[in-house]
C-alpha cells in the first residue's frame, strides 16, 4: 500500500508538471491580456504605459519564460498576486474556500442522502410507475437551465412570492453581527438554502442514475439469484447483498468529487450573489488574470489527483479483490 | 415694603440674567448620528480594492469617497468647488506653462487623530507618479512638469526622448528595413508565439514544420536543420516578415529600445528623485506646473488627503506594499468598518470637518439586477440603482407611494467605432448610411435611450443640442458612397476593381443572443449590404474577443460605449497619436482641432471648436454616435427621508452628500 500511494504521488508531481506547462501556455493564449482588458475604457492610457504595466505583471515574456518564472514561484508556494483583485491568489482562496466548501459539501450530503435510497428504490421497481416517477423527475432536474431554476426558486420562495428564504447574498445587511453568535448562524442558513436547494436538484440526477443503473446490475447477478434461493429476506438481499456492491462504484464516484466541493459553481454563486471560488474565477476569466487562474486551477488539478488517490484506496478497502501494489 | 419688593425683584431678575448668561457660557452638546444602518444596494460584486490608490470599479470607489476627502468635490452641473481645500489655476506664462495652486484645510484631521497637511497630497502624487504604479490613476499622462523625467528616471528624458523617437523613425512599418524586422521578430520570439520547441505543436495536430510548409517556404526548410531551434526560429520570422509584415509592430520594440540605448549612453542623464512641478509652499500649500494649459489639470490632479504616515514611505520604483494596503484611513464622513460575506460597512466619522453624518452606519452590497427592485420594495435595502430595464420603471410608476426614483442621464455614449485603415472613407460612409439607429435603441431601451447625432455624450456642456442627422438611413445613397470608393455592381455583387466583394465585419458583444442596442441595426445592415451585393458578417462574441480583434485591427467595426466621460478631451480616442485610437484615423486638422479646445479656456468658444470637431468625426466617418442612456436611482420611501435627498442629475447625486441624507 505505501509503495503504491509513493509511486502514485511521484507520478502526480509529473501530472501536475504537465497540467500546470498547458493551463499556462492556455491562460496566456486567450485573446486579450489583462493590461488591454483592464485600460479598455480609460482613455488617458498610452502604449508606453501599457508596456510599462505589461512589464510589471511580467506579460512582457514569452510564454515559456513566463511559465519558467511563475514554475519557480510556485514550488516555493508563491502563487503571486491576483492582477484583477490585487492580493494574494493563496489569500483570496483561502478567504472563499470555506464558504464555496460550505454550499458544496451539504448539497453533496444532500444529494447522497437522496440518490442513495431513491436510486435503490428506482432499481428494485424497475418499470413501475414509482421508477418512472422517479427517472422523470431526475430527467427534469439534469435538463433543467440552472438560470431558469434559480429564476423559479426565487420567485416561488424569495422575497417575491412566499417569501420564506432570502434570494441573495449571505447575511442581512440590515443586522450587524458582532462575533459568531447562533442568530448569525441561522441567518447563514437562511440565505443558503435556495442556493443549495438549486445544487441539489440539479446535481442529484447523475448519481442517483448512477446508483440505479449499478442496483440493477448487481440486482441480476447471479449470487443475489443465489441469495434470494437460499431465502435470505429481500431486505437482505438488497441492502447487506446488493447495495454492499453498488457502494464500490459510489465509493469512486465520492472520490471525484473532491474537486468539486472547492471549485465552486459560477453560474449558480452568480444568481444568488455569493462571493465564491467559482464565481471569482469566472471574473479572473473575463480578465485574464493569469496569477490567479493558475493558482486556482492547480489547486483543482491537484484536488482532482487526490481525489483519485482516495478513491483508489477506498476501493482497496471496500473490495476485498483489489490489492494495491 | 413696596421699595423692598422692587429691589428684591430687580435682584431676582438680576439673578435670572447671571444664571442665563452662563447657561449660554455651557458647553453645547455635541451633534450625534443616528443609530441607524442605511443599506445600499450595488449592481455588482465589489472587486475589493479598498485602497484609493487602487480602486477602479464604480461600486470601490463610491465606497472609497465616503471614507477620503481632496480637495475639491464635483458639484451640480458637473462644476468643482472647495471641499477638503482648493486648487486654483494661474495665469499662463509666456513659455505655455500654467500653475495650479493647491490647498489644505487648516484643522482637519484623519480618523486616527492625526492633523493633515499638504504633504498628505503631494504624497498621493507621488506615489502616482511611481514607475511602479498599477493602478488607474497615471500621473505620467498629465503633462506635469518633470514627471516624465522622474518616471523614467532621466533628468534628460525630453531631449532623449525625443532623440529616440527621430531614430525609431526608421523602424515604422513604412520605413524598416528587413533585416531590423526579421532581428525584432527573433528577438521576441515572434512577439511570443515561438515556443522555442522546432518539434512542438502550432495547433492541434499542426507541427511548426507543417505550418512552414504551409505558408510556402518548404523549400527554405529543406535546407535547414528543423530540429534546431535558432534556424528554426529564424526561418519563422522570415515568413511572418514576407507574409504578414503588417501584423506585427516593430516600432513600438525599436522605439523603446533606442530611447533605453540613448539614455544609457547619455552621460549626463541623472537619476530623479523629484517632480520639478511639485513644489511645496507651506504646510497647507503646493504648487503644481503644467507644461502647457490644460483645461482638466485641476480634475487630474484632484486627489485625496493620503495620510503617509498610515500607508507607510515611498521608496521609488517600489510602492507595492502601499498599493496592498486595503484596510483604508481617511479623514472622510466615514470611517472604514470593514468587508464580510459580501457587505461593506462603514461608521459615521463624528469628527467629520464639515458637520456630523446623520446616519450613523452605512452598508453596501450586491444585490443582483433582477432582485434590486423587490429588495428596495420589501424594504431590504434603502437605495438602489435600478437596471435600465423599460419594465421596471413600469413597475416603480406603479408602486410610486412606496418608491421614488430619479433618471439621470449617464455620463457616457454608445457608439460603433470603424477600423479606418481596413475601411476607406467611402466604405465607411457607406456604412454609416446602413445604419438605422432609432428602431434598434427603440427596441432595447424604450424611453431610457435616445439617439445621438454625434460621437460625444450629450452630458456635457460642450455637446451641441442642436446637431442634425448627418448620414440619413438610406441603402441607396449608402450605395453611392461605396461606388465613390471605387465599388459596382457587378453579377448582383459589389466588387472593386479588382473583382474583390465587398465583405465588412462588425463585432458585437452581445452574449451570444444579440442582448445589445446595436445588435438589431447592424443585422439590418447586413441584411442590406446583401441586397446592395456585399457582405456583413456580424459576430456576436464575448467582450475579450472583441477587445482582441479591435485590437490587432482585424475589426472592421465595433460596438462599444464610453463611459465616465465628464470632459470634452476626444485627444486620446481621435488623435494620431491618442492612447485609444482603436480607429486608427489619422487626421492632422483634427489632431489640431483637438489641442485647441483643451488650451481653450472659454466655453463658448469651446463649445464651437468642440462641435466643428465632432462635424469633422462624423466627416471623417469614425464613430457611428449611437445612443444616450439613462441611469436609475431608486429610493424606498419609508426608509429614506426624502427631504435630505436632493434630485439626482448625471454628476450630482445622493452619495455626492450621503453624510447629509437621514433616515425615517
Amino acid at each position: 500500500m505505501r509503495q503504491f500511494i509513493i509511486r502514485r504521488l511521484l507520478i502526480s508531481i509529473i501530472v501536475l508538471l504537465g497540467v500546470s506547462m498547458m493551463l499556462y501556455a492556455l491562460v496566456r493564449s486567450m485573446p486579450s491580456d489583462y493590461v488591454t482588458l483592464a485600460t479598455a475604457t480609460n482613455p488617458k492610457v498610452t502604449p508606453e504605459m501599457k508596456e510599462e504595466l505589461r512589464k510589471i505583471y511580467g506579460l512582457d515574456k514569452s510564454i515559456p519564460e513566463g511559465y519558467v518564472n511563475w514554475l519557480g514561484s510556485a514550488v516555493k508556494g508563491e502563487f503571486g498576486v491576483s492582477l484583477k483583485f490585487n492580493r494574494p491568489v493563496t489569500q483570496i482562496i483561502s478567504e472563499y474556500a470555506p464558504i464555496t466548501f460550505t454550499v458544496a459539501f451539504i448539497a453533496l450530503v444532500l444529494e447522497l442522502l437522496i440518490a442513495i435510497p431513491l436510486g435503490i428504490l428506482a432499481a428494485r421497481k424497475q418499470y413501475t410507475k414509482t421508477d418512472y416517477i422517479i427517472t422523470t423527475l431526475v430527467f427534469i432536474g439534469i435538463s433543467m437551465p440552472t438560470f431558469f431554476f434559480a429564476a423559479l426558486l426565487k420567485k416561488w420562495f424569495g422575497p417575491a412570492g412566499l417569501n420564506w428564504f432570502p434570494a441573495y447574498g449571505l447575511l442581512q445587511a440590515r443586522v450587524i453581527y458582532n462575533g459568531f453568535s447562533f442568530a448569525k448562524l441561522l441567518d447563514y442558513a437562511q440565505h443558503l438554502v435556495l442556493p443549495i436547494s438549486m445544487w441539489v436538484v440539479t446535481g442529484v440526477g447523475s448519481m442517483l442514475r448512477y446508483t440505479r443503473t449499478n442496483m440493477l446490475e448487481v440486482l441480476n447477478a447471479d449470487y443475489i439469484r443465489t441469495a434470494r434461493a437460499k431465502g435470505v429476506s429481500e431486505h437482505n438481499v438488497v441492502y447487506s447483498h446488493g447495495f454492499r456492491n453498488t457502494l464500490i462504484t459510489l465509493v469512486t464516484l465520492l472520490g471525484s468529487s473532491l474537486p468539486g466541493l472547492f471549485s465552486g459553481a459560477a453560474i449558480t454563486e452568480g444568481l444568488f450573489a455569493l462571493e465564491g471560488l467559482g464565481n471569482i474565477a469566472l471574473t479572473a476569466s473575463h480578465q485574464a488574470d493569469v496569477p490567479y487562474l493558475m493558482g486556482f486551477n492547480m489547486l483543482l488539478a491537484v484536488l482532482t489527483i487526490i481525489g483519485y488517490l482516495i478513491s483508489d484506496i477506498l476501493y482497496a478497502a471496500v473490495d476485498p479483490r483489489v490489492r494495491l501494489s | 415694603m413696596k421699595k423692598n419688593l422692587k429691589m428684591l425683584l430687580a435682584m431676582l431678575l438680576a439673578l435670572v440674567m447671571i444664571v442665563s448668561v452662563f447657561a449660554g457660557c455651557k458647553k453645547t452638546e455635541k451633534a450625534k448620528p443616528d443609530d441607524k444602518v442605511m443599506v445600499i444596494a450595488v449592481e455588482a460584486n465589489f472587486e475589493e480594492k479598498w485602497n484609493p490608490f487602487m480602486a477602479e470599479s464604480a461600486y470601490d470607489m463610491q465606497v472609497m469617497e465616503q471614507i477620503f476627502v481632496a480637495p475639491m468635490k464635483g458639484v451640480e452641473g458637473n462644476a468643482l468647488e472647495n471641499w477638503g481645500g482648493s486648487i486654483t489655476a494661474g495665469e499662463v506664462q509666456a513659455d505655455g506653462s500654467m500653475t495650479y495652486t493647491v490647498t489644505a484645510n487648516k484643522g482637519m484631521k484623519f480618523t486616527d487623530g492625526e492633523p493633515i497637511t499638504i504633504d498628505d497630497y503631494i504624497y498621493a502624487l507621488y506615489v502616482t507618479a511611481d514607475p511602479s504604479y498599477t493602478g488607474p490613476a497615471q500621473l505620467v499622462a498629465e503633462d506635469i512638469k518633470g514627471v516624465k523625467e522622474y518616471y523614467y528616471d532621466d533628468s534628460n528624458y525630453t531631449a532623449n526622448n525625443a532623440a529616440a523617437e527621430a531614430e525609431a523613425e526608421k523602424y515604422t512599418l513604412a520605413n524598416i528595413s528587413e533585416e531590423d524586422y526579421v532581428a525584432y521578430l527573433v528577438a521576441t520570439n515572434l512577439e511570443g508565439w515561438w515556443d522555442g520547441d522546432p518539434a512542438g505543436l502550432v495547433a492541434e495536430d499542426y507541427t511548426w514544420s507543417n505550418y512552414i510548409e504551409d505558408e510556402g517556404f518548404g523549400d527554405k526548410l529543406a535546407e535547414i536543420d528543423a530540429t534546431n531551434p535558432d534556424e528554426m526560429l529564424a526561418l519563422l520570422a522570415l515568413i511572418e516578415y514576407t507574409n504578414y509584415g503588417d501584423s506585427y509592430d516593430p516600432y513600438s520594440y525599436y522605439s523603446e529600445k533606442v530611447y533605453k540605448d540613448i539614455k544609457d549612453a547619455d552621460p549626463s542623464s541623472t537619476p530623479v528623485d523629484e517632480i520639478a512641478g511639485i513644489v511645496r509652499v507651506d504646510d497647507y500649500t503646493c504648487t503644481v506646473t503644467y507644461n502647457s494649459v490644460n483645461i482638466y489639470g485641476d480634475r487630474s490632479i484632484n486627489q485625496y488627503f493620503m495620510p503617509e504616515h498610515y500607508y507607510g514611505e515611498i521608496v521609488k520604483g517600489s510602492v507595492g506594499d502601499i498599493l496592498a494596503n486595503v484596510e483604508p484611513l481617511g479623514s472622510g464622513p466615514y470611517i472604514w468598518g470593514g468587508y464580510d460575506a459580501g457587505i461593506v460597512t462603514v461608521t459615521a466619522n463624528q469628527d467629520y470637518f464639515e458637520g456630523v453624518p446623520k446616519t450613523g452606519t452605512i452598508r453596501w452590497l450586491y444585490v443582483p439586477p433582477t432582485d434590486a427592485l423587490t429588495a428596495l420594495m420589501n424594504g431590504d435595502v434603502d437605495i438602489a440603482v435600478i437596471g435600465g430595464e423599460p419594465e421596471y420603471v413600469e413597475e416603480m410608476d406603479a408602486a410610486q407611494d412606496i418608491i421614488r426614483y430619479d433618471l439621470t442621464d449617464n455620463a457616457g455614449y454608445g457608439y460603433v467605432g470603424l477600423n479606418c485603415e481596413n475601411l476607406k472613407l467611402g466604405v465607411r460612409k457607406g456604412l454609416f448610411s446602413l445604419m438605422n439607429r432609432e428602431p434598434s435603441v427603440t427596441a432595447y431601451y424604450e424611453t431610457l435611450a435616445t439617439v445621438i447625432e454625434r460621437p460625444s455624450t450629450t452630458v456635457i456642456a460642450e455637446y451641441p443640442q442642436d446637431a442634425g442627422t448627418y448620414y440619413e438611413y438610406s441603402p441607396e445613397k449608402a450605395l453611392e458612397y461605396f461606388e465613390s470608393a471605387g465599388y459596382k455592381q457587378v453579377d448582383g455583387k459589389l466588387v472593386d476593381a479588382s473583382g474583390n466583394q465587398l465583405v465588412v465585419n462588425a463585432y458585437v458583444g452581445g452574449s451570444g443572443i444579440g442582448d445589445h442596442p446595436s445588435f438589431t441595426m447592424l443585422m439590418q445592415a447586413a441584411e442590406d449590404m446583401k441586397n446592395l451585393g456585399g457582405e456583413m458578417q456580424v459576430q456576436d462574441v464575448d467582450f475579450n474577443v472583441l477587445q482582441a480583434a479591435m485590437n490587432d485591427g482585424t475589426a472592421d467595426m465595433f460596438c462599444l460605449a464610453w463611459g465616465d466621460v465628464n470632459t470634452c478631451d476626444k485627444q486620446s480616442q481621435f488623435h494620431s497619436e491618442g492612447g485609444q485610437n482603436r480607429y486608427r484615423i489619422s487626421d492632422p486638422t483634427m489632431d489640431t482641432l483637438l489641442e485647441q479646445i483643451l488650451q481653450t479656456v472659454d466655453l463658448e468658444e469651446r463649445s464651437a471648436l468642440y462641435a466643428e470637431m465632432l462635424d469633422l468625426a462624423m466627416e471623417l466617418a469614425i464613430e457611428i454616435p449611437v445612443y444616450q442612456r439613462c441611469n436609475i436611482i431608486a429610493y424606498n420611501r419609508s426608509a429614506i427621508n426624502l427631504d435630505t435627498v436632493m434630485q439626482a442629475t448625471t454628476f450630482y447625486d445622493y452619495a455626492d452628500e450621503l453624510w447629509t441624507v437621514q433616515m425615517n
